[in-house]
């Protein structure tokens, strides 16, 4: 695999994205990240996600918007690139809600790009993609995980609709071209360098500050709450494991655990040594009551078994934080 | 006849404010940094208004002090070399402060009349304090005065509001329409909805002639058993010209907490030395910070 043809990551200044190409540089294999840079969620954090890339001999970043088809489809064909990491996305159900057709444009216009382009390519092997828990909709939390092919059709939010559009495109291009394709459906993925708009990311900077937290839903709200480390096992293991030609296979990728919202607000609190005052809020628009992933699919797959909990996962997390922002303990 | 006088009734007891009003009159609240009474004086002034007539009660001391020499204060801040800018336009001419005593609150009306004597035989306006009215290019007097002078007679400052909100104050019965100026054919206290005969309601600024107090004396207690002044006002209606002007500007509804809390905002907001500071504060204390969930 060392010196062959190069993995493509779009999103390789966002979370996901990043420890994707760490993990894969880390391994040898050759990474080119696109990223546009753009100035949603943290440009400063974005800069110094790219800043440990940087040093990678392996390692090159183009500054692109994979809502451009010509850069994109070029961008595959200069390299030949035959499998791509697709993060590239406006994360996020709020941005959804303030900036409707920027989100249009990315998720459902950058994914189109992406289908593009590796459709264009003259030898494609795979190309994985994000999609996201919120495509189940709002639904009870019950007494067992979402499965892949459990309904996805009433998405609460533009977001969750853009997310589950980019399926459908998918599998209308594995249908009409063969495409080789795995789209994973992330829940709710945090740790180290992770996204501040986040509600275990934005819980911390207000308890460091001593400032009030809002918990919405009244934090009668249920997550599968996946580290990241996890998740990029899960995204390694999934693309190496190419789907053959016209195969087009959607994977949960999770812990497998649901944790209440106040259970994470009381383990971040003992992760930080610190407590702080709380203020109930409603349902925030377009939110989903819970979500929990059933991995058997990827378990399947790829052998997929989370390592790190909650806890431990929360506590690396405020390490990072820690040590990133100056805060000490 | 030019304006030359301007009562300002300040007796009432400003019960909405309390207890920030137990020991200070409630125009002396302070509007950023100048009390709601100097904005009224600062109007009467730069409409060319000599005479400022005070109707006060008992507890209104602080008005006079004021509008007085701060002695103490101007020596101390002299010595240290320090600006005494910031009092500029406190001190009156000397005699051009009145202060008259209404003893008993029996109504606007009954204060008016209460400086019968001091306006003697002259048109003279009225302000009302709690009525704080920033006008766009000019104050709303100063707005008045140049129609009085084409026109004269009896003016009131019309101010254009909403029609379902109405109800809720005096609104003029408008006969002829010529710019600002409207004819007045009657007034209406609190139409029930729906009945006003215009959205053009009186928000507390007078120009009337000197027959007015004639009527005031005689005046039976209407409204809330009060004498009113719309009442008399109405009697001179078709004996004397009578007009609404209507006023360019924005108002201040200062005699409730949200319209004091509105002009003390809005008027920060446009300070050359702390709006933008204070803009960007708000706009970060009204943004609920919501988060992602997954």
């Amino acid at each position: 695999m060392i010196g062959g043809p190069p993995i493509l990551i779009t999103g390789a200044a966002g979370f996901i994205g990043h420890a994707t190409a760490q993990r894969l540089l880390a391994r040898g294999d050759q990474v080119i990240g696109v990223d546009n840079l753009d100035d949603h969620g943290d440009p400063a954090l974005k800069a110094a996600r790219l800043a440990t890339l940087d040093g990678h001999a392996a390692f090159h970043f183009v500054k692109a918007d994979v809502a451009e088809p010509e850069g994109m489809a070029r961008l595959v064909h200069d390299h030949d690139v035959r499998r791509v990491v697709h993060l590239a996305a406006q994360a996020g159900v709020r941005h959804s809600i303030t900036t409707p057709f920027a989100c249009e444009r990315s998720n459902v216009g950058g994914h189109l790009a992406v289908l593009e382009a590796c459709r264009q390519a003259q030898t494609f092997e795979h190309l994985l993609y994000a999609s996201s828990s919120a495509v189940y909709g709002d639904r009870p939390l019950g007494s067992a995980g979402f499965r892949e092919d459990d309904p996805a059709d009433t998405p609460v939010s533009l977001y969750a609709a853009t997310k589950r559009a980019a399926e459908l495109m998918s599998h209308s291009y594995a249908a009409l071209h063969g495409l080789p394709q795995t789209g994973l459906r992330f829940f709710t993925v945090y740790g180290p360098w992770g996204r501040p708009d986040m509600a275990y990311f934005h819980f911390t900077r207000l308890t460091l500050a001593g400032e009030a937290i809002d918990i919405y839903g009244n934090g009668a709200m249920t997550r599968d709450f996946t580290y990241i480390d996890d998740v990029v096992t899960g995204i390694v293991g999934a693309l190496d494991r190419a789907p053959a030609r016209g195969e087009h296979r959607i994977l949960n990728i999770g812990e497998g655990r649901p944790e209440s919202l106040m259970t994470m607000i009381a383990t971040l609190e003992a992760a930080l040594g610190q407590t702080t005052r709380k203020r109930m809020q409603p349902m925030q628009p377009g939110d989903v009551t819970a979500t929990w992933a059933d991995i058997a699919r990827l378990h399947r797959l790829t052998g997929y078994r989370p390592r790190v909990g909650l806890a431990e996962g929360l506590q690396r997390f405020v390490g990072w934080y820690r040590d990133f922002y100056g805060v000490a303990a | 006849m030019t304006i030359r006088k301007t009562i300002f009734p300040v007796a009432g007891l400003g019960t909405r404010f309390l207890p920030a009003t137990k020991a200070v009159p409630k125009e002396m609240l302070p509007v950023v940094d100048r009390p709601l009474i100097q904005y009224a004086v600062d109007e009467a002034l730069e409409a060319g208004v000599e005479t400022m007539i005070f109707v006060t009660g008992r507890n209104k001391s602080a008005i006079e002090d004021h509008f007085d020499m701060a002695y103490e204060l101007e020596r101390i801040q002299a010595d240290r070399g320090k600006s005494l800018a910031a009092l500029e336009g406190t001190r009156l001419t000397p005699g051009n402060a009145i202060f008259v005593r209404q003893q008993e609150p029996r109504g606007l009306g009954h204060a008016i009349w209460c400086a019968r004597d001091i306006v003697g035989d002259e048109p003279f306006a009225i302000i009302l304090p709690d009525e704080l009215l920033i006008g766009r290019q000019h104050g709303c007097l100063a707005q008045m005065v140049a129609q009085y002078d084409k026109v004269g007679g009896n003016l009131v400052c019309a101010l254009e509001v909403q029609p379902e909100e109405t109800h809720n104050y005096g609104v003029i019965d408008p006969g002829r329409r010529d710019g600002v100026l409207t004819e007045v054919k009657g007034l209406v206290e609190k139409p029930a909805r729906g009945s006003a005969p215009s959205n053009l309601m009186l928000p507390g600024r007078y120009i009337l002639q000197p027959e007015v107090m004639a009527l005031l004396a005689t005046q039976e207690a209407g409204a809330g058993g009060e004498v009113q002044l719309t009442d008399a006002m109405a009697r001179l209606i078709g004996k004397q010209p009578f007009h609404g002007v209507t006023f360019d500007g924005e108002r201040f509804d200062c005699g409730s907490k949200l319209g004091f809390a509105q002009a003390n905002f809005a008027l920060a907001a446009r300070d050359p030395a702390m709006g933008e500071d204070l803009k960007a504060w708000a706009k970060a204390l009204l943004a609920t910070e919501r988060v992602n969930m997954l």
